[in-house]
């Protein structure tokens, strides 16, 4: 897989209207479910369907571009969302099974689910940059799995309960081993807080400095205690050069880096943002850096460099033929 | 092709009409196309010379984008001003087309380029003091030019009345004023934001913050003081309100609110842009101006119907997917698909207008003319690419087919948010380029480093997406380990205060769903949270009652104890119930009670049983009402449990007992409350066992030996002690041996050894049979030298011993030594306690069950 060709989606389009629709759609219908769940009205059934229309569209390679959503929304619900659009994407590639997809982004929407609910039941109002209590934090996963457990009692429900209380305890190292280390926790689990891991980097909810998708997965990557396999299956769905990534080219052309996966991670798909002499393009178009003799990024841009919105182009691009090169 | 004003020069078609004249665009002018202000002939006459003189100020000024008049003509006695044309959109058309949505950091862009001009002027002495919207034009390039210079020294000698809105407290129309002008351009800065005017309909001013409340903090501050009432308190100087300005719009906040209002523009309602919500957590500095809080749900702008709806679901699969009536999907239009932040219409009465002499009273309210030409509508790409078009399939978006308010706030939620992401911030882009291009130096390797080192730890991709694919589909199967050590951590030491509480109801409501279709999953999950539940031992039952009381309701235990508890083939269940009841506290004692009748298993029904008894305190007399209408088995159970409590309560309880329909439990109840001489028991006991039926009285005995109604020994041991026992029926005089020997042992095997040794010469063919009846009884029950004595006498063919009594005495004799030898006389046969499990036949009433009875039966007698 790590050809960077998805082999759902043949021709390699990516939607990034309809991947922007759903995003838009899914935040907002899990920040109300959310809100719900504030009120003491666990909606997982709700969110069973908001994973389930995610599910369906995880043939569509733009849903990475949760990545270069990211930094705009920042809250509990949002961070669920995107990574539940990136988890699903590693789903599907591995995955024949529409369920098991089902059950990864059900999973990625319930992380936090326990976090939300003891926020509200102790009269904490969290907004994007607060946090709980020491003392509550360290309850999240087991009010995620109470949350879960407690109103699932088929196979997927279950799945995506396990897979969210891992995920939300493999975020919390104070509390120590996994089930007491009796059992290790399991590569769905790892791979979707990988997948949370990047989107905190990409848009921290704290004061901290948000940094290039790039620079994100290489600090992943770097880190001690790295996990070379999550980490792969996370690069083959958004990238080496993860998508969101804006660069320089030598010529000084400005672009972002695109969904559709690239035969040669270093060269990777860019929609242009400006020209060589600093011009916002009118439509931003493809270029395919491995069709250029010598294409040489020069630069990340970094997202301190940049007040502006580099998702325009992803977002409201839509399956079109091939293009050529400007 | 228009009428020509002098030579050269055409009217080509009207702008717009105020109270000084009418604007026309003028065609073959030495300087090309040029704005024509047609003054009324009355105010040309009265206007004379002073006209030229007045307007001539803006020369004085010397700013390009002051307008300055080019020339003044006067055919036929009329007077009309040419000066530049401009094209662009006035102040007042900008202000009335985006009411309320223009973002602050573009107008204090439009006011400070106004405030430069009124500097310039200010610093060449001259003032405008006739400021108004009309007299801004803002060009397609966004630079803002100002005209008006010298009108208001015309307007004071017509006795025009100014815009109110511009007019500072202390205005003077004659003497036009510094501290004037600056007034009126907070005012221009205070519409633009607000659509309204700073002074209310008394005149008065407000505050921004009074007009709306999500003003940002920094521009009421700005406002606030300068539009003050007095002059003193206002900014001194242009300079000095421009520094202030500038601030104001180099802030986070203003920037921010820029970007997204920008994009809201177009979708959102009026001050969209000043909501708190979005502005009062800006985002760091480090990061891009996406970095938006949540959208505020308090915003609900005007539900753009972006989809085609067809085909609704048949049913509501969620609250968030319920399905529109068809009509309604029917009549929702499409999404309109105008251009945002572009002028989209000329001013429909400027441009309808054919060319003539404009008629006086029909001016704009604003009194002034622009000399505009209205930008038409842009449709550029980028334009285009503005205006998303739904492309989500209805059944794959979470919210599909919503209704109602709550729905059309998460569609106009959802749209704000595709608005923002969508927002093309192109201009951002290039500057940021620029700066971007300033800094850099030479290109770095950073990128390759970067890259390479990703690479180095991702490896060759050997084992990873197949890997993944085996643990899934592994995973499709219930983990149950797994998920017991995830339940068990949901109620871990001080998260199961917090669990409980924030999960107790969801959870009861969970189990009490499952109970209706599945109660083995209800039982299952109250047994994985028992089993969860960590504490040391001496707090474990406490802790696992927290945990169903919590979650488990009277209703649903006695439902699912009744429910689990008539499945006798299931054990496990029936383990499972029975591993609750230490947990259940005195609130489900009741609850125990109701689901009794319904237990068939008999170890079960014990262990409840027991259980009531230790937890009974304060519920006796439901427990009375229920021994009241139970079974017997039941009814004498639950009459024994309340005697041993012993309580008014309980004694008040018993005598609900004693009004069950069954015999037996009646005289259980009335032996536990008034004792064995109590009037009622024996009349009870007289009426039993003296009925006319002898087919009834057996019956009693049995049930009495059954049900081990002890308090009936003594009435049974007179009754088989009377000299009328031999006329009594075989079977019941069995029966009673049986049930004397059940109820008390002792007192049976002494009176078996005095009527086996009591003959008689009369009736001897009964009487012999009662003595047989006595020896097998002395067989089962005798331990004593006395009774081995009697029935060695009689087992050794003594004179007058029939062979029947013989051969009982003999078969009981070997059986009493064998005990003797043994020890003691085991007690008679009852259910251990708990009893092994065995199962109760559905209770008929009618029919007690029976035992295996120690005794010949009938066939053998015969």
């Amino acid at each position: 897989m790590s050809d960077g060709v998805d082999p759902r989606t043949p021709d390699g389009a990516a939607d990034g209207a309809l991947a922007l629709e759903l995003y838009a759609s899914a935040l907002v219908a899990t920040r109300h479910l959310y809100r719900e769940l504030a009120r003491a009205e666990p909606p997982v059934v709700e969110l069973e369907h908001v994973a389930r229309c995610i599910a369906a569209a995880a043939p569509n390679p733009a849903l990475s571009v949760a990545l270069a959503l990211a930094p705009a929304a920042r809250d509990d619900a949002a961070r669920a969302v995107q990574s539940a659009f990136i988890a699903v994407r590693i789903a599907r590639r591995a995955a024949d099974r529409d369920r098991d997809v089902l059950a990864v982004a059900l999973a990625a929407l319930l992380v936090d689910a326990g976090r939300a609910r003891l926020a509200a039941a102790s009269s904490i109002d969290l907004d994007v940059f607060s946090d709980l209590p020491d003392s509550l934090e360290l309850l999240s996963p087991a009010a995620t799995a109470a949350l879960g457990i407690g109103v699932a009692r088929e196979p997927l429900r279950e799945t995506a309960a396990l897979t969210a209380f891992e995920t939300c305890w493999l975020e919390r190292p104070r509390l120590g081993p996994l089930y007491k280390g009796e059992h290790p926790p399991r590569l769905v689990s790892r791979v979707l807080f990988s997948c949370r891991a990047l989107l905190s980097l990409i848009a921290p909810k704290s004061r901290d400095a948000a940094v290039s998708p790039l620079e994100a997965l290489r600090r992943l990557c770097a880190a001690p205690e790295a996990d070379p396999t999550t980490l792969r299956l996370l690069a083959d769905a958004v990238g080496h050069v993860p998508v969101g990534t804006v660069v320089e080219l030598a010529s000084g052309e400005w672009g972002v880096v695109g969904p559709v996966l690239p035969k040669d991670p270093r060269r990777p798909l860019l929609f242009g943002l400006v020209d060589a002499r600093g011009r916002a393009h009118e439509v931003a178009h493809r270029l395919d850096l491995s069709a250029l003799p010598n294409p040489g990024i020069a630069r990340v841009i970094e997202p301190k460099e940049g007040r502006f919105n580099a998702a325009h182009p992803l977002v409201t691009s839509r399956p079109e033929q091939p293009t050529g090169l400007k | 092709m228009g009428t020509e004003l002098v030579p050269g020069l055409r009217l080509a078609r009207l702008l717009a009409t105020g109270s000084l004249g009418a604007v026309y665009v003028g065609q073959g002018h030495a300087a090309g196309k040029v704005a024509v202000k047609l003054l009324h002939p009355e105010l040309a006459h009265d206007l004379g010379t002073d006209l030229l003189r007045a307007l001539r100020q803006a020369d004085e000024v010397g700013h390009p984008r002051v307008l300055a008049p080019i020339e003044v003509l006067t055919p036929d006695g009329a007077r009309a001003v040419v000066t530049r044309l401009i094209v662009g959109e006035s102040a007042s058309s900008l202000t009335e087309r985006r009411r309320g949505r223009i973002p602050p950091s573009e107008a204090l862009r439009i006011t400070s380029d106004v405030l430069d001009l009124i500097g310039t002027a200010h610093a060449h002495g001259v003032c405008h003091g006739a400021l108004s919207l009309s007299h801004l034009v803002i060009d397609d390039q966004g630079s803002t030019h100002l005209l008006g210079f010298g009108e208001a020294r015309l307007r004071a000698q017509l006795g025009l009345v100014p815009d109110r809105a511009f007019v500072a407290p202390e205005h003077n129309p004659r003497v036009p004023s510094v501290a004037g002008d600056l007034w009126a351009v907070a005012s221009l800065l205070f519409v633009l934001l607000t659509g309204a005017q700073p002074r209310d309909e008394l005149g008065r001013i407000r505050s921004l913050a009074r007009v709306t409340d999500r003003a940002l903090a920094d521009l009421v501050e700005l406002t606030d003081r300068a539009l003050a009432a007095e002059p003193e308190r206002r900014f001194p100087d242009a300079g000095t309100l421009l520094a202030a300005m500038r601030q104001v719009a180099e802030s986070r906040d203003v920037q921010y609110a820029h970007a997204l209002g920008s994009a809201l523009a177009a979708d959102s309602g009026s001050h969209a842009w000043l909501d708190p919500a979005r502005v009062t957590q800006p985002p760091p500095a480090d990061v891009s101006w996406s970095s938006t809080p949540p959208v505020s749900p308090s915003v609900t702008p005007p539900t753009r119907p972006d989809r085609p709806l067809s085909d609704p679901p048949a049913t509501p699969r969620s609250r968030l997917a319920p399905t529109l009536p068809p009509a309604e999907q029917a009549s929702t239009p499409p999404q309109s698909a105008a251009p945002r932040d572009r002028i989209s219409d000329p001013s429909p009465h400027a441009l309808s207008e054919a060319l003539g002499a404009p008629r006086r009273g029909t001016t704009p309210p604003s009194g002034t003319e622009p000399l505009i030409v209205p930008t038409p509508p842009r449709d550029t790409p980028r334009e285009r690419a503005r205006q998303p078009e739904p492309v989500l399939a209805r059944e794959a978006d979470p919210l599909s087919g919503l209704s109602g308010d709550e729905g059309a706030t998460l569609v106009a939620e959802r749209n704000q948010i595709v608005a923002m992401l969508t927002f093309d911030s192109g201009l951002s882009l290039e500057g940021a380029w620029k700066d971007a291009r300033s800094r850099v130096g030479a290109p770095s390797d950073a990128f390759d480093t970067a890259l390479a080192s990703i690479e180095r730890t991702l490896g060759d991709g050997s084992d990873g997406p197949s890997g993944l694919a085996l643990e899934l589909s592994a995973l499709a199967a219930p983990d149950p380990d797994r998920l017991v050590h995830v339940t068990a951590s949901s109620l871990e030491g001080p998260a199961l205060g917090p669990t409980l509480e924030a999960f107790g109801p969801a959870l009861r409501e969970h189990v009490q769903a499952s109970l209706e279709h599945e109660p083995h999953t209800a039982l299952r999950l109250l047994t994985m949270l028992q089993d969860a539940v960590r504490a040391p031992k001496a707090m474990l039952a406490a802790e696992r009652g927290r945990v169903l009381d919590a979650i488990a309701t009277p209703a649903l235990i006695q439902s699912l104890f009744a429910r689990l508890g008539a499945r006798v083939s299931d054990p496990h269940a029936l383990d499972s119930l029975a591993a609750l009841l230490p947990s259940l506290g005195a609130s489900f004692a009741a609850a125990l009670g109701g689901a009794l009748p319904q237990i068939v298993d008999l170890s079960l029904q014990a262990k409840v049983l027991h259980h009531l008894e230790s937890e009974l305190t304060g519920h006796e007399h439901a427990l009375g009402e229920l021994a009241k209408i139970a079974d017997p088995h039941l009814g004498i159970e639950v009459a024994r449990i309340l005697a041993r409590i012993d309580t008014l309560a309980a004694r008040q309880a018993l005598a609900l007992a004693a009004e069950s329909p069954h015999a037996v439990v009646r005289i259980e109840a009335l032996g536990q409350s008034e004792g064995a001489s109590g009037e009622r028991l024996r009349a009870e006991l007289k009426n039993r066992l003296e009925d006319a039926l002898a087919t009834e009285r057996i019956h009693t005995l049995r049930a009495l030996a059954d049900f081990e109604v002890r308090v009936a020994a003594p009435f049974l041991a007179v009754r088989l002690k009377s000299s009328q026992v031999d006329t009594l029926p075989f079977e019941e005089r069995r029966a009673l041996f049986h049930a004397l020997c059940v109820l008390s042992p002792t007192r049976a095997e002494a009176l078996a050894v005095e009527i086996l040794a009591h003959k008689k010469l009369l009736g001897a063919g009964a009487h012999e049979e009662t003595r047989a009846l006595a020896a097998s009884a002395l067989g089962e029950i005798g331990v004593g030298q006395e009774a081995l004595d009697a029935l060695t006498h009689h087992a050794e063919r003594h004179f007058g011993t029939s062979d029947r009594v013989r051969q009982a005495a003999l078969q009981a004799r070997d059986a009493v030594r064998a005990r003797m030898a043994g020890g003691r006389r085991s007690e008679p046969p009852r259910p251990p306690h708990p009893a092994p499990r065995a199962t109760r036949p559905p209770p008929r009433p009618s029919e007690p069950p029976r035992r295996p009875s120690a005794f010949p039966d009938e066939r053998r007698r015969k």
